[in-house]
């Protein structure tokens, strides 16, 4: 592809001349306009602008973060990685792996442990912990995460609220690679007159509920997404049970599936940054993979902020951040 | 002091400086024995998080329960009538889910699980695996030592979100669990004779009206069954649904949901109800909904 050299002299020609690294031209020129005064845009409703003026912020423009990936199943045991075309729309050059399945397993595992975190955790042929296919996804939400934060802090911006989270799955190509893309993108905001800082916060919250949840003493700080693959060979009674004529749970599908979603609510508590501080999460989004009746992998994503204690000493305004109770709430 | 939103930038640099991350970076574990104040996830939006702690509870984390379930072989239907095995499934299979919730809830310490959603998702298009799933937050009561006898032996589960929880405790009543009841019917297809006397009438479908009426009865009077079994004294939130799932049009399950809940001992009727104006509105959190309501309506057109 002859796309790179190009690329960088775009970047490079941008009004500050600034390199955003995996970021495409277009993109930065866009930030380049935004930082040299073009209009702002924002993804907050008119109402929660107004919220967002009264904790002394403006709007800074809409950013975000994309990754476009693909990864070879693990019986393809073939190096993969993302394409660096740009025409494909990649912009993250990471080399990835597969998942990783490292023994057959020969019956039913009753007794899950899990070990301490970061280790990764071998019982029978069950791996459910770091596995390559996990460290792909995660690091790819990570990247995501990371390019929507280089942008705002191009355009000077302290904090981007209201981040939405999504993939899109291309499905499988030929030979059973799987392909998605990871996309987040956000309002970014500025505090008027206050010097840029390295580390804006981020947040899934509207700007309705940061004012909030600033009025109640509290700050968001910062945007996750756990994430967790867990994967399993069948075993023998898991087969017997699928070819069963009767009612009966598969347990080792939901023991897998339970794992998953809570090795990733454990992902999220990990980021540890300050103690006691709350973690409010999304729906967690979770994607089955069935492989020829001998695999069953989950694929577990929970997009979270995390929010800390803030006392202040300004004024809001007269309007009132209560939580509100609608009396004819949809159960 | 500058503003309210300078202070915040300049008290957010200091934290993240603290720890030395960078923004949405995953930190690398700490250890194994940083659990002392461990930090607590919860699926509660903020209004609903708010309200939960302003009547005293706090989140102590995000719960699951999930039951991946095969479905037995399900022979020739023919006539009205239950259809046993796919009614047994899906009950004991959402037991199991809600059963797996309300055991992590006992582990973490939790009196309560607000805001319990179930949801059904065939696997791999096979109409005999099916995952059922229970999400929702554990809730205890603020300042509660963990493993006392302050903790129910059974914690209960709730349909409601946080803030019809506040207003149930507002309003003097505890949710005391969830109560289901599941009905899976067959309805029988129409004979030739009968389909040639009324294809060109308009009547009513005699044996159409009678089946979904008695299922519809049948999943009703087994949510007031659990109910009665739980002592509560009346069910709030109770929905009914209709779900064909993936057996075509005949067969449908009539499920019915909701909270069973009991008054406290020193109940007054103190609810007022007040008129607010919500800054937020939903163009952006659900752009979807919107976008299919402008299509319909132009169908419609």
């Amino acid at each position: 592809m002859t796309d790179e050299p190009s690329v960088s002299e775009q970047e490079s020609s941008s009004p500050r001349g600034r390199r955003l690294q995996g970021v495409p031209p277009a993109g930065s020129r866009r930030i380049g306009d935004l930082q040299s005064g073009a209009p702002w845009s924002s993804q907050q409703a008119v109402g929660a602008e107004a919220t967002l003026r009264d904790i002394g912020f403006e709007p800074a423009g809409v950013v975000m973060g994309s990754v476009y990936s693909y990864g070879y199943p693990y019986r393809a045991r073939l190096r993969s990685g993302t394409s660096s075309s740009y025409g494909s729309g990649s912009y993250a050059n990471s080399t990835l792996d597969g998942p990783m399945l490292t023994k057959r397993s020969g019956g039913y595992v009753h007794d899950w442990s899990i070990g301490p975190a970061g280790q990764p955790v071998m019982d029978m042929g069950w791996t459910w912990e770091e596995t390559r296919s996990q460290q792909r996804h995660r690091r790819i939400a990570s990247e995501a995460v990371d390019h929507l934060v280089q942008e705002a802090r191009a355009i000077g911006a302290h904090g981007v609220v209201g981040i939405q989270f999504g993939t899109t799955s291309m499905g499988k190509d030929g030979i059973g690679a799987d392909v998605y893309e990871l996309s987040v993108m956000g309002t970014a905001v500025r505090a008027p007159g206050v010097e840029p800082v390295k580390h804006p916060f981020t947040t899934h919250l509207a700007a309705t509920d940061v004012a909030k949840l600033v009025a109640h003493g509290y700050a968001p700080v910062s945007f996750h997404v756990g994430i967790s693959v867990v994967c399993a060979q069948l075993g023998a009674t898991t087969r017997r049970s699928l070819r069963s004529m009767d009612n009966g749970e598969v347990e080792q599908y939901s023991e897998v599936t339970e794992k998953s979603l809570q090795i990733a609510r454990r992902d999220l508590e990990r980021t540890s940054l300050s103690a006691g501080s709350v973690i409010l999460a999304a729906t967690p989004l979770v994607h089955v993979n069935r492989s020829m009746n001998t695999t069953y992998e989950a694929t577990v994503r929970i997009p979270a902020s995390r929010v800390r204690r803030f006392e202040h000493s300004g004024v809001q305004s007269g309007l009132h951040y209560q939580p509100i109770v609608r009396l004819n709430e949809q159960p | 002091m500058g503003s309210i939103a300078a202070q915040l930038v300049s008290s957010h640099e200091d934290v993240v400086d603290h720890t030395k991350t960078s923004a949405g970076a995953p930190v690398p574990p700490t250890g194994s024995g940083g659990d002392v104040e461990a930090s607590v996830t919860t699926d509660l939006s903020v209004d609903e998080w708010l309200l939960v702690d302003d009547s005293g509870y706090e989140p102590c984390g995000l719960l699951f329960g999930v039951a991946v379930f095969h479905i037995g072989l399900v022979g020739v239907l023919t006539g009205n009538g239950e259809v046993d095995t796919l009614s047994s499934a899906l009950l004991r299979a959402r037991e199991l889910a809600t059963g797996k919730l309300q055991a992590e809830a006992r582990r973490v310490g939790a009196t309560g699980v607000v805001g319990v959603r179930l949801s059904i998702d065939q696997l791999g298009g096979k109409s005999h695996l099916a995952r059922f799933m229970a999400i929702g937050t554990g809730i205890r009561p603020k300042g509660a030592a963990v493993g006392t006898e302050s903790q129910p032996a059974t914690p209960f589960l709730t349909a409601l979100s946080g803030q019809e929880f506040a207003l149930l405790l507002r309003g003097g009543f505890l949710p005391v669990g969830l109560v289901m009841g599941v009905c899976v019917y067959h309805v029988r297809r129409l004979g030739p004779l009968t389909w040639l006397r009324t294809y060109s009438q308009s009547i009513e479908m005699s044996a159409y009206t009678s089946a979904l009426y008695a299922a519809r009865e049948l999943a009703m009077v087994r949510l007031q069954a659990e109910a009665l079994g739980l002592q509560a004294e009346g069910v709030v939130g109770m929905t009914t649904s209709e779900l064909s799932h993936v057996w075509g049009s005949h067969v449908i399950e009539f499920f019915a949901m909701g909270t069973a809940i009991t008054s406290l001992p020193d109940r007054q009727d103190l609810l007022d109800p007040t008129f607010v104006l919500s800054a937020r509105d939903n163009v952006v959190s659900d752009p979807g909904a919107i976008l299919g309501d402008d299509e319909r309506t132009r169908d419609d057109k």
